[in-house]
């Protein structure tokens, strides 16, 4: 061997030693830390229908930041997950009625992962290869006493080529009869996500420039959503107020399972959601694992985060805008118990869950800021699509209640990014993969 | 090129191409250890990014020029190293893993209690192979936040490969119990598949599978490939091959996807298929584990010269991994090499993990080394959890009926 080369090689086995902490490198690593959106519940909106004022519309809204050009095969329902919408009609923060979805991934052609193979038309076409069908079951009292389905969710709008005519026959809606014999509409599927707000609010709390809001960080994106449209009477408990939130849940699976089970775990809720912003805004980072598996009728251990809230003190202190004295009973009534005289119900049990009076009566001309704005059929009072839950909870953390002249406070952000529909499910039509209006002119909004 | 490869050439050439093994050598390393996790903070969470080959690209880019920007920015420093440690599973590269470190220890020293920057830390001390630092890490993590089930997948995930099984499991199943995710379901499986439940396990990565989020085609990936794995383990051929394609249409090219197309393909008795998709692989990154099957291969084609190359290749590779030697030692037993070397490192491995794979390269360089007791010894303790590893199985029948007397090789 040549010295040249001999000592190359002793060069090499240096380094290469002196590299090896590094090498020890494995790839067979499971992902360790892995976000759920399938099971992550953006939104929920409660409502009398405007178009039908003896009905009350519900939405809940998973799979957040779509983008529509994100490859039409990547967004569906988790296939193993149970979605809620759950009511409790007697204010005792247990839930009396609770409406369950659960989805399976279909194939029309096993042979090719393609989302379509053409143009799809109905809900039912056969060109529609990769689809979810769907059930909803009503159950009161963990018992199930309806079951609709299976039905068809409907198709992510792909494009002009693929989706042609999108949200036209076919919208994704199904009419079903309930136990009652009262007649119910259902919907799933792709959506626009409803959600408008600036969510560098969150980061300029931290001390930046208020001044710079004014952009809809959810325009253009989409969400799956299913949405009920149920008649008032079948909804009522002990009054007309009720409570509405929405969970997730996965089934648990264990170690030592002897078999070959799938899905016959123990569920587990993996996300939870009511009124907008508690979770990001009310509960600390360090709690929300807890707060995603509770219950409204455990919520008296999260009280300190709303009496003692956060919010406020930072707006103190970044903005001069003076903090209200503690506690903050003002702040209960929002979040946990619905206002008196408005949305509490009687012998209320505090907890956090969106309160809607379904006696008051849709108003033709809504305003943004709900209740704060006498437009008592809003926010707080149940949740419209257009209520601009951003500013009114701000307002509301920074003492409007309490007589503080804050209403001025905002995002800059007071609509929605696309028109919203006028019939069920009234959410807006998804935008489209092939024509994102992210690269268009923003069309007409209300 | 033909300058180039003269014979006085071959021996710089081979050590260049040796190194290029070792440094990139952290992929496809070894099959059943290590299913245990690493990975992504953001990952699949509102507003994160993808984990697209391009997307991790784009934010390593993105996040260094912030960082070179501000370099106080925590978020930014989070964000890159999550970004490189998948980088280091998709290219191999565990130079990536060690910038990763670099740039965590970065942001701990400003601020030591930083509970993101301390998780990613337990995962990369698990990618980095330093089980007890990467268990007290994540023991401290969960004192900090008990209900987090991430804490609970790290801590099983390290007693795993330090053959402490029971306690990994109870882990796992603490995990799943708080929060069932792709994370919990992927380990589950892992956890039936090593008890010898291979049709329970392929249940569980289904579930992973369908909890992945669409946003996260790495992880999407990683988790097709896995139940590629458990079918093939199973015998169930074409549906190996479906998961495998479908994990390389997920994120073209994925290593495991590949590999594992070319274990069906080998399987199914298209060597030299197999070969070329291999070669391609070991193309973009060479490993040992790359290189020392291209060997087997060809040394089932009769091309026994161009086999020894690649087990040279593979052999030097793997003796750069001092932190983990049990590849080392499995490898030279597997292929009759320097057995009392095998030996000695196989007994040191074992000396700081006594899981069934270190437990299972120890009995075999035993057994080539004729100490048929020894090895009896070892390979009950790498059978205890109930494996169906072929290899091990393979390995326990030959030992278990070989005469205690016979002679060494």
């Amino acid at each position: 061997m040549k010295k040249s080369a001999y000592f190359s090689m002793v060069f090499v086995l240096l380094v290469g030693y002196q590299m090896m902490p590094g090498l020890a490198s494995s790839h067979r690593e499971a992902p360790l830390i892995s976000g759920d959106p399938l099971a992550d519940n953006t939104d929920v909106y409660a409502f009398v229908s405007p178009d039908a004022s003896d009905t009350v519309t519900l939405i809940a809204s998973f799979v957040p930041f779509e983008d529509p050009q994100g490859g039409p095969n990547f967004y569906r329902f988790g296939d193993n997950v149970v979605y809620e919408i759950k009511i409790d009609n007697n204010g005792d923060g247990a839930e009396d009625i609770s409406y369950q979805f659960r989805f399976t991934s279909q194939t029309t052609n096993p042979n090719t992962f393609l989302y379509n193979t053409g143009p799809i038309k109905s809900l039912d076409d056969p060109n529609r290869n990769l689809y979810q069908t769907y059930t909803v079951s009503r159950v009161e009292g963990g018992r199930t006493v309806s079951t609709a389905g299976p039905m068809r969710t409907i198709y992510d709008n792909v494009g002009p080529a693929s989706t042609p005519n999108y949200g036209g026959n076919g919208s994704g809606i199904y009419e079903f009869r309930q136990a009652d014999g009262t007649v119910a509409k259902v919907f799933a599927g792709q959506t626009d996500d409803a959600f408008f707000l600036d969510l560098r609010v969150f980061d300029l709390l931290y001390g930046a420039n208020l001044s710079e809001v004014g952009n809809d960080s959810l325009a253009g994106y989409n969400v799956h959503s299913i949405a009920l449209q149920l008649p008032k009477s079948s909804l009522k408990g002990t009054g007309s107020i009720i409570g509405v939130y929405s969970t997730a849940s996965r089934p648990a699976t264990t170690t030592r399972q002897a078999g070959s089970e799938t899905t016959s775990g123990a569920l587990i809720q993996v996300s939870r959601l009511g009124m907008p912003l508690v979770n990001e805004v009310v509960i600390p980072v360090g709690q929300k694992d807890k707060w995603n598996g509770s219950k409204p009728t455990d919520d008296s251990q999260f009280l300190n985060f709303v009496t003692e809230p956060e919010v406020p003190k930072l707006l103190q202190l970044i903005y001069n805008i003076p903090a209200p004295s503690t506690p903050r009973t003002d702040l209960i009534e929002v979040f946990l118990t619905g206002l008196p005289g408005l949305n509490q119900p009687s012998n209320v049990k505090a907890s956090e869950m969106i309160r809607l009076n379904m006696d008051i009566a849709p108003t033709p001309s809504p305003s943004r800021l709900g209740a704060l704005a006498k437009d008592i059929q809003g926010f707080p009072n149940g949740r419209r699509l257009t209520d601009d839950v951003l500013d009114i909870t701000l307002q509301a953390a920074a003492g409007i209640l309490k007589g503080a002249n804050v209403s001025s406070l905002g995002d800059g952000v007071d609509r929605n990014d696309v028109r919203f529909r006028s019939n069920f499910p009234y959410i807006a039509l998804p935008h489209s993969g092939g024509n994102p209006w992210k690269l268009n002119p923003r069309p007409a909004v209300n | 090129m033909n300058r180039f490869l003269r014979a006085s050439n071959l021996i710089p050439v081979t050590i260049i191409a040796a190194v290029a093994a070792m440094v990139v050598y952290a992929n496809l390393r070894d099959a059943r250890r290590s299913q245990a996790p690493h990975t992504a903070a953001a990952t699949g969470t509102r507003d994160a990014p993808t984990t697209s080959r391009e997307d991790l690209d784009t934010r390593v880019a993105g996040m260094e020029a912030r960082l070179a920007k501000h370099p106080d920015d925590s978020d930014a420093a989070f964000m890159l190293a999550d970004a490189l440690l998948r980088q280091t599973r998709v290219k191999g590269n565990p130079g990536l893993a060690l910038r990763a470190e670099k740039i965590l220890n970065g942001v701990l020293k400003a601020d030591p209690a930083n509970y993101d920057a301390n998780r990613m830390l337990g995962t990369l001390y698990l990618s980095q192979h330093r089980f007890r630092d990467a268990l007290k890490v994540a023991q401290k993590n969960s004192a900090a936040r008990p209900l987090d089930p991430v804490n609970y997948g790290a801590i099983g995930d390290a007693q795993l490969e330090l053959g402490q099984y029971d306690e990994a499991f109870a882990a796992f199943d603490r995990m799943m119990s708080i929060r069932p995710s792709a994370s919990a379901y992927a380990r589950v499986a892992y956890a039936r598949e090593l008890q010898g439940n291979l049709e329970g396990a392929a249940s569980a990565m289904k579930l992973a599978v369908s909890a992945t989020s669409p946003t996260d085609p790495e992880g999407l990936a990683w988790s097709h490939a896995q139940l590629g794995e458990l079918h093939f383990q199973r015998g169930k051929l074409s549906e190996a091959k479906a998961e495998f394609a479908r994990a390389s249409q997920v994120f073209p090219a994925h290593p495991f996807a590949v590999s594992g197309y070319a274990k069906v393909l080998a399987a199914e008795g298209d060597t030299v298929g197999a070969l070329e998709l291999l070669r391609r692989a070991a193309d973009r990154s060479p490993t040992p584990d790359l290189a020392m099957r291209i060997g087997d291969l060809l040394a089932r084609l009769g091309k026994q010269e161009d086999a020894e190359r690649q087990y040279a290749l593979a052999e030097a590779g793997w003796r750069g991994d001092a932190p983990d030697p049990t590849n080392l030692a499995r490898f030279l037993a597997e292929h009759d090499r320097k057995i009392p070397e095998a030996v000695t490192t196989a007994e040191t491995a074992a000396s700081a993990r006594r899981d069934i794979f270190t437990e299972d390269a120890l009995a075999w360089a035993y057994f080539k080394a004729g100490r048929i007791v020894d090895a009896r010894r070892a390979i009950a303790l790498a059978t205890r959890t109930g494996t169906q590893d072929a290899t091990i199985r393979a390995h326990a029948a030959a030992i278990n009926s070989a005469p205690t007397t016979v002679a060494a090789k």
